[in-house]
């Protein structure tokens, strides 16, 4: 893993619900949830957003309805024998087009949702060509743009939830020199499998960015524990890992027996840590970490003048 | 008479659509169900490709 390559990798474009990346072509009617200006599979420009694509249906819809009200006015007035009844034509008509335009416009923002719901289900089959033709692309993209692949990947696997697509991602993650200042993600990532690539993607997020390592990836690690330490340097990974669970007290606590096995393979700082949570909590039920941690401290950092400054309320030796 | 025949017309389909869209009004979907619904969908249909 020595010729990691060094990459910028932009930002994911937020978007506060998921349906909302999903775009539909204007003119193939195909759909994309990729970040690109033309369509992948006409090449012309044209993608819009559900809602924007929705909306003109609706509207459209709604239009017609009007016409056909203005039409049956216009028939009525057309009929009319007299001058009166013309008149009560128009104005009866013009009244009930008001009144079917003033439901029309109140209840547009609801009919719109209806519509995209709609169209999931009618556009079931072309979502998922969509879909399926966006991670083809993403994987031949990867052959010179390996930065630009992960992108698509990551764009493609916020609405399709896959281990294979997550393997792939960590495949590519792995490939690149990794920095604390990228845009990096762990829990989507997180497979029901295990993924020695991803065991060391955890092991290297623990070195640069530890507080993206939370409970679910705790609870991966426990699980997969024994395969994780079979791996070359994975003691590593997992001194990392139990490094991270150090950085807060309820971590420290949840996860006090996997901390134990591996506290002695922690660096200073982060023993340090860890020491300084159990001596200033000593009646938290901290079982058999507290003894361990006193243990290692007797032998190793007694006369640490780091360790000085934390008083141990009472010391449970 | 076809004055008054057409504005019943139009009358009766107003009254109809208006109730159409205040019924769908009532069960409307917000954006978190849509949102879960596509999730549910997508998800299910590649679970069927994979097996
Ligand atoms: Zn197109």
């Amino acid at each position: 893993m020595d010729n990691k390559i060094p990459v910028q990798i932009k930002p994911t474009i937020k978007t506060k619900y998921v349906y909302e990346k999903l775009r539909i072509c204007n003119n193939c009617h195909r759909y994309t949830i990729l970040r690109e200006d033309n369509c992948t599979f006409c090449g012309k420009p044209g993608l819009l957003p559900l809602r924007e694509k929705a909306a003109a249906t609706v509207r459209r819809t709604m239009r017609n309805e009007r016409l056909a009200a203005i039409l049956i006015t216009l028939i009525s007035i057309f009929f009319g024998r007299s001058f009166q009844e013309m008149a009560i034509g128009l104005a009866g008509g013009v009244i009930l087009t008001g009144c079917l335009w003033f439901v029309q416009h109140r209840l547009l923002p609801r009919a719109v949702s209806r519509e995209i719901a709609r169209m999931f289900l009618h556009d079931r089959q072309r979502i998922a060509d969509g879909l399926i033709a966006n991670l083809d692309r993403a994987v031949e993209t990867g052959k010179e743009d390996k930065a630009r692949s992960y992108e698509m990947l990551r764009e493609i696997a916020a609405l399709v939830h896959d281990d294979t697509i997550r393997s792939l991602q960590i495949i590519l993650l792995q490939s690149f020199v990794l920095r604390k200042d990228m845009e990096l993600e762990l829990e989507p990532l997180l497979q029901s499998r295990f993924d020695p690539d991803l065991a060391r993607y955890i092991g290297e997020l623990a070195k640069i960015k530890r507080e993206l390592i939370k409970d679910r990836t705790f609870r991966y690690i426990l699980k997969y524990e024994h395969e994780i330490a079979s791996l070359e340097r994975g003691e590593d990974i997992l001194a990392g890992v139990a490094g991270a669970a150090v950085r807060l007290k309820r971590y420290v606590l949840s996860y006090s027996d996997f901390i134990s096995r591996y506290a002695r393979l922690l660096p200073k700082e982060r023993f340090l840590r860890l020491y300084r949570v159990i001596a200033t909590n000593p009646n938290e039920p901290w079982t058999s970490l507290a003894d361990e941690v006193y243990r290692i401290y007797n032998e190793k950092y007694q006369w640490d003048a780091d360790f000085q400054q934390i008083t141990p309320r009472s010391i449970s030796l | 008479m076809i004055t008054y025949v057409c504005l019943a017309i139009l009358f009766l389909f107003v009254i109809a659509k208006s109730i159409i869209y205040w019924r769908r009004n009532k069960n409307s979907i917000a954006p978190e169900e849509l949102d879960r619904r596509l999730v549910l969908q997508i998800n299910r249909d590649s679970d069927n490709h994979g097996q």
